[in-house]
């Protein structure tokens, strides 16, 4: 790791074929073309129907795992099967397949298409900084705050272990401040400029909520570019702020907000403006604030339409539900030019699909839910993944 | 039976203690009457609040559980890290028949906006929020059932020991007392009609007495 916490990444990748019978080939690792046959290998080895079929019809939670260990995620499961067969255990397995994937992605592309993809993965980082943060405040263990951590973005367990160790929230929030000068987003600006106030109100929510402004303002501008792939990066991350803004009215919507107040929540750089977002929040009712969000936004026309109908049954994560299914779609569907980002995207989208959707079973399994009503809450499971099969 | 001295002083005792333990049952009926009537509310809505706890906390668990899932639980865990907050209780006291009851309420609902919840709201999705409030209505509704619970476990309480008493003086202490005063009436009319024999015998005695002495005085004369 260099000094910026980013990894190093060899300009060029070797076949293996290749390196034993001493032919070195060098392949570019700063264009798509090689990344993306690597990647489209990968997309080969997402589980298919066949494998869901048999973990939905598992009789038993255990049964289930059993299916998983005959899968890509066979090692990360049988790793958390030694530590104790449970949910938990099986939720950090999965997660740590998916890191593996990620990281396996950034290290055989280079230059501008590894920026872009730590771009895209770096809202794990913010998710990182914010979970030590909070850790250290409720007085968790080290180990139990380096247990629920992420390291799939720039940021890896070096220097996440080294702000875990601080021995407290101050020192904790004193290392961000000083580690982040070199990150390629530094938190440590949004951590100083609310420093006084979280002092004041020892609320740490003012601090994340800077967090995540900052985080989205500089996501955005790092993703700056007349290039095709990162105009589809921003359209990524835009549709990130757009879900995280309309999922925020329609929260915060009945909270009689003043101007400033619903401002903080706010997120630039998505679909709606600062002046939309504070008169859409002034409707008050959810149902008002849905209705013109369908008119403003007519992209999230359909999800928001389709969780409004189960609102009163399931509330905003109806919703959500339907957004993040939106988002998922379309950037499975962006592009699949095979010297561009968009497979990339694609892989990334269909693989964090699958590790939520085995997730939705083994949850679902672990508390005795039959296959149908699994089957409900599973995401995008025939238009996707029968489709893709 | 124990043992009584069969004497009318003993009998005027036992007399006015049976009238006491009478007064003192029928007392205790009526105060095991009252206890009931207080006590069938109650365990209407015991049933009820326990009906919704359980489907409170069933709703909660699978929101939770589906929050883990789509979240992950590692999101949701960091999450519960941010969490923070007081559950304020006001506990006084009432008397209900006699019977020192504690009343709980609660001090501020524990429901909370998505704001105040500790962490910040642009970061973590509504699944979790929609967890965490089922979670504070289970604390809620877990209130509602600690104030109404303990009132009927301590009346229920009351109930039984009152009952027990009102059995005890009814099946034996009464039905001691009057086999007791029958006993002593028995004794006593008994030894009533020894003396009347007695006293018929003396009277016979002196009368025959008094014939011989005036047999004796005729034949002197």
């Amino acid at each position: 790791m260099n000094g910026n916490g980013r990894g190093v990444n060899p300009p060029f990748a070797y076949d293996m074929e290749d390196r034993r019978s001493s032919v070195v080939v060098q392949v570019p690792l700063d264009d798509y073309g090689y990344a993306n046959a690597r990647v489209r290998a990968m997309t080969a080895r997402l589980l298919d129907e066949h494998v869901y079929q048999q973990i939905l019809e598992a009789p038993d939670y255990h049964s289930a795992i059993g299916v998983l260990e005959d899968t890509e995620y066979a090692k990360e499961v049988e790793e958390a099967v030694l530590e104790g067969i449970n949910p938990t255990n099986i939720d950090r397995a999965l997660t740590k397949n998916m890191i593996r994937n990620f990281d396996r992605i950034k290290h055989f592309i280079s230059g501008r298409p590894h920026e872009l993809i730590e771009i895209l993965l770096s809202r794990w980082d913010l998710y990182n900084v914010k979970t030590i943060l909070r850790g250290k405040r409720a007085l968790v263990p080290n180990t139990e705050i380096e247990r629920n951590l992420v390291p799939i973005g720039f940021l890896d367990m070096t220097v996440l272990g080294e702000i875990v160790r601080q021995p407290d929230l101050r020192s904790a929030l004193d290392a961000v401040v000083v580690f982040s000068m070199e990150w390629p987003i530094p938190y440590g600006r949004a951590i100083t400029s609310t420093l006084p106030e979280f002092l004041r109100e020892h609320d740490l929510s003012i601090v994340e909520t800077a967090l995540d402004q900052l985080h989205y303002r500089h996501v955005i501008s790092q993703a700056r570019g007349k290039d095709v792939n990162s105009a589809l990066v921003r359209k990524v991350i835009a549709m990130e702020i757009d879900v995280i803004n309309i999922m925020n009215l329609l929260r915060l919507c009945g909270l009689e907000l003043a101007k400033e107040g619903a401002l903080k929540y706010f997120l630039p750089h998505g679909s709606l403006s600062q002046e939309e977002y504070v008169r859409i929040m002034g409707l008050g009712q959810p149902e008002a604030v849905a209705g013109e969000l369908m008119r403003v936004l007519p992209q999230y026309r359909e999800p928001i339409s389709l969780g409004m109908r189960q609102f009163d049954e399931k509330g905003e994560s109806a919703v959500l539900d339907e957004l993040e299914k939106h988002v998922i779609k379309t950037c499975i569907h962006l592009t699949r030019d095979p010297l561009g980002i968009g497979v990339i995207i694609r892989y990334m989208w269909l693989k964090y699909l699958e590790v939520m959707n085995l997730r939705i079973i083994i949850r679902g399994k672990s508390i005795g839910l039959i296959e149908s009503q699994i089957r409900k809450e599973l995401f995008l499971f025939d238009e996707v993944l029968r489709k893709s099969a | 039976m124990e043992q009584v001295k069969p004497t009318r002083s003993e009998l005027l005792r036992l007399k006015v203690n049976r009238n006491l333990a009478e007064q003192g049952m029928n007392l205790l009926k009526k105060k095991r009457d009252a206890l009931l009537l207080e006590f069938m509310p109650i365990i209407d809505e015991t049933m009820r609040l326990s009906l919704r706890l359980e489907r409170v906390t069933a709703d909660a668990q699978y929101d939770l559980a589906m929050a883990k899932a789509k979240e992950g639980g590692q999101t949701v865990r960091s999450a519960s890290y941010a969490s923070q907050g007081e559950v304020l209780v006001d506990i006084t006291g009432t008397h209900v028949m006699g019977v020192p009851i504690p009343t709980i309420r609660k001090g501020q609902s524990t429901m909370r906006s998505a704001l105040k919840r500790g962490y910040g709201v642009t970061g973590v999705s509504s699944r979790v929020d929609s967890a965490a409030e089922k979670f504070e209505e289970i604390i809620d509704v877990i209130m509602e059932s600690a104030d109404i619970e303990t009132k009927l476990r301590r009346l229920g309480e009351e109930l039984r020991k009152t009952n027990r008493r009102v059995n005890a003086l009814e099946n034996i202490v009464i039905p001691n007392l009057d086999e007791q005063i029958k006993f002593i009436e028995m004794s006593l009319e008994e030894r009533a009609r020894e003396n009347v024999f007695r006293l018929k015998k003396v009277k016979r005695a002196l009368e025959q007495k008094a014939e011989a002495r005036m047999a004796r005085i005729r034949g002197e004369s």
